[in-house]
């Protein structure tokens, strides 16, 4: 086990588990609290979108990918604020829509092949100094935020029209979240890629929502078990030369259907 | 009479279904109104309205003299439905604190505020309860926590919508006396669909059904009762609710007894 440590590529991978699991922990608790999964989810594909458009203009594509991701969250979150019905369908469309315009674009670019795979699965075992220093930034600037804002976001998350009458600027935080998880998701998108992305913000949350009796807890046990299943998932893919994100994938799920089956007796 | 509530001409719609119709409202400091009124009538939407929730289409309203977005920290509010906040990993204590958020809205709260908390609980009377989980509770402990929520926001104006739906007879007496007692202190304005429990409390009752019936004595008026049930009170008179709630109502009364 100690002996995957030489290896420069493994520790860069480890550290970028460490770093993504806290940033999913945190984030993916409260998507998962606030329903805000799908939009999540929205954003991951748009920024395929603008990987493409980015390719197409001849930019850098991780610029591409945060303006394009930027611009369509920042409607989506105008969607989910105004909660009008069938939030979840208009943000349906625009998902598939940023999507479409990707491949479109990387059609239309001669001579470009974006490898969709690594989009969708990352690498994490080539990752960059650069990377991991983007993240360890956003990490910390999470982590802070939620020291010092930690009631205003409970009360944001728990109970909106409550916070509007407490005179909270509750448009504000809905929008500074969104921008947060857009950014958050397109850094964590170009190391462990967008199913990956999706998984750590969901299934950690998920079992952790049955165990956790604070949004503190919940915030917590969620980055212990994201970090847990990364760490396993990369053993599994070193030992077995197995693709790694696909790997951590099926260590979560498999702690998922564990903790489901842990608490149906309690039902 | 310093006015705390005062509606001008107020109309309000979803979409093009018009809730509120050309509404005016005066609510002087310290009364205590009941408001009344058939499902759909509009009562959350008049509340949401007060809390700057919802923005009339037409008409002024303003708060302690104030718009209400300028005043709305100065109110309580206890929402209808709290069974959309089940699912959520937060304890009784925790979500009564957010009543006193404080200015540094730290991780852990003062003392002051949880002796705040405390109070509130112990006033509504579910101390015991206070680290089981909110979502864990009975609807009508989980009415509680909220009742005891906006207490502890100290407000000016506690506005209540149908906050005992789910209490148990015992606990709404007990909750009605601690309602006038807040009563001296600020105003309150309480939908119900108890009729007897609110009007023998109430200074003020108002019937809502797209328009507003007011009227500034603890007495349900045999109009309101046409405006929120129909056109036939009589019915609903010989169905029990006691006379002493009525005012004077000549006619009708001797149809009643028929
Ligand atoms: N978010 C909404 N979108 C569209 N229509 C709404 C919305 N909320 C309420 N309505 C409509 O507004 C009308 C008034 O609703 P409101 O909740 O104010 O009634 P209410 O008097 O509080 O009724 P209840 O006694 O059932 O609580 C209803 O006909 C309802 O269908
Ligand atoms: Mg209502």
């Amino acid at each position: 086990m100690i002996e995957i440590l030489q290896y420069e590529f493994m520790r860069n991978a480890i550290m970028a588990a460490v770093l993504s699991s806290l940033i999913c922990g945190l984030i993916g608790t409260l998507i998962v609290l606030k329903r805000l999964v799908i939009l999540a989810g929205g954003i991951a594909h748009a920024a395929y979108g603008g990987v493409g458009l980015a390719a197409f203009m001849g930019i850098p594509l991780r610029a591409g990918a945060l303006f394009f991701s930027l611009f369509l969250s920042l409607i989506m979150g105008r969607i989910t604020l105004q909660k009008k019905a069938r939030a979840d369908t208009a943000i349906g469309v625009i998902w598939a829509v940023g999507m479409a315009t990707g491949v479109i674009c990387i059609d239309l670019t001669p001579g470009y092949g974006v490898d969709l795979m690594s989009y969708l699965f990352g690498s994490i075992l080539s990752v960059s100094k650069i990377d991991l220093s983007m993240m360890g930034t956003i990490a910390i600037l999470g982590i802070l935020m939620c020291f010092r804002y930690y009631r205003l976001i409970l009360v944001y998350t728990y109970d909106e029209d409550f916070a509007r009458t407490r005179g909270i600027n509750v448009t504000l935080i809905h929008y500074l979240l969104i921008i947060f998880i857009s950014v958050s998701v397109v850094l964590i998108i170009r190391v462990v890629g967008l199913i990956l992305v999706i998984a750590l913000l969901t299934i950690p949350p998920s079992i952790a929502e049955g165990y956790s009796r604070s949004l503190a807890g919940m915030i917590c046990l969620s980055s212990v078990l994201s970090l847990l299943f990364s760490l396993c998932g990369l053993w599994v893919s070193y030992t077995y030369d197995l693709t790694s994100g696909a790997s951590i994938i099926m260590v979560a799920a498999a702690g998922y259907l564990l903790s489901k089956l842990l608490h149906l007796p309690c039902q | 009479m310093k006015m705390d509530i005062v509606m001008e001409n107020v109309s309000f719609s979803y979409g093009n279904k018009t809730i509120l119709e050309d509404v005016s409202l005066h609510i002087p400091e310290r009364e205590f109104l009941a408001v009344i009124g058939p499902n759909g009538g509009g009562k959350t939407t008049l509340l949401k309205l007060i809390l700057g929730l919802l923005k009339p289409d037409k008409g002024q309203i303003s708060i302690l003299g104030k718009v209400p977005e300028k005043a709305v920290h100065r109110l309580g509010y206890v929402p209808q439905d709290t069974s959309n906040y089940v699912q959520f990993p937060i304890t009784v204590m925790d979500t009564v604190l957010m009543g006193c958020l404080g200015e540094k809205y730290s991780i852990s709260p003062t003392m002051k505020h949880r002796l705040q908390a405390i109070n509130s609980l112990e006033k509504v009377g579910i101390l015991d309860l206070k680290n089981e989980l909110t979502g864990s509770l009975s609807q009508g402990q989980r009415q509680r926590v909220f009742i005891a929520r906006a207490l502890t926001t100290d407000p000016e104006i506690l506005l209540l919508d149908e906050p005992t739906s789910s209490v148990d007879l015992d606990t709404q007496k007990a909750f009605y006396d601690t309602l006038l007692e807040l009563n001296s202190r600020m105003t309150i304005v309480i939908v119900s669909h108890d009729l007897f429990a609110v009007t023998s409390h109430a200074t003020a009752v108002a019937c809502v059904n797209r328009k507003i019936c007011y009227h500034s004595e603890g007495e349900i008026k045999p109009e309101m009762l046409e405006l929120a049930y129909g056109t036939c009170p009589v019915e609903l008179i010989a169905h029990g609710i006691p006379h002493r709630v009525l005012g004077v109502h000549g006619e009708r009364e001797k149809l009643s007894h028929d």
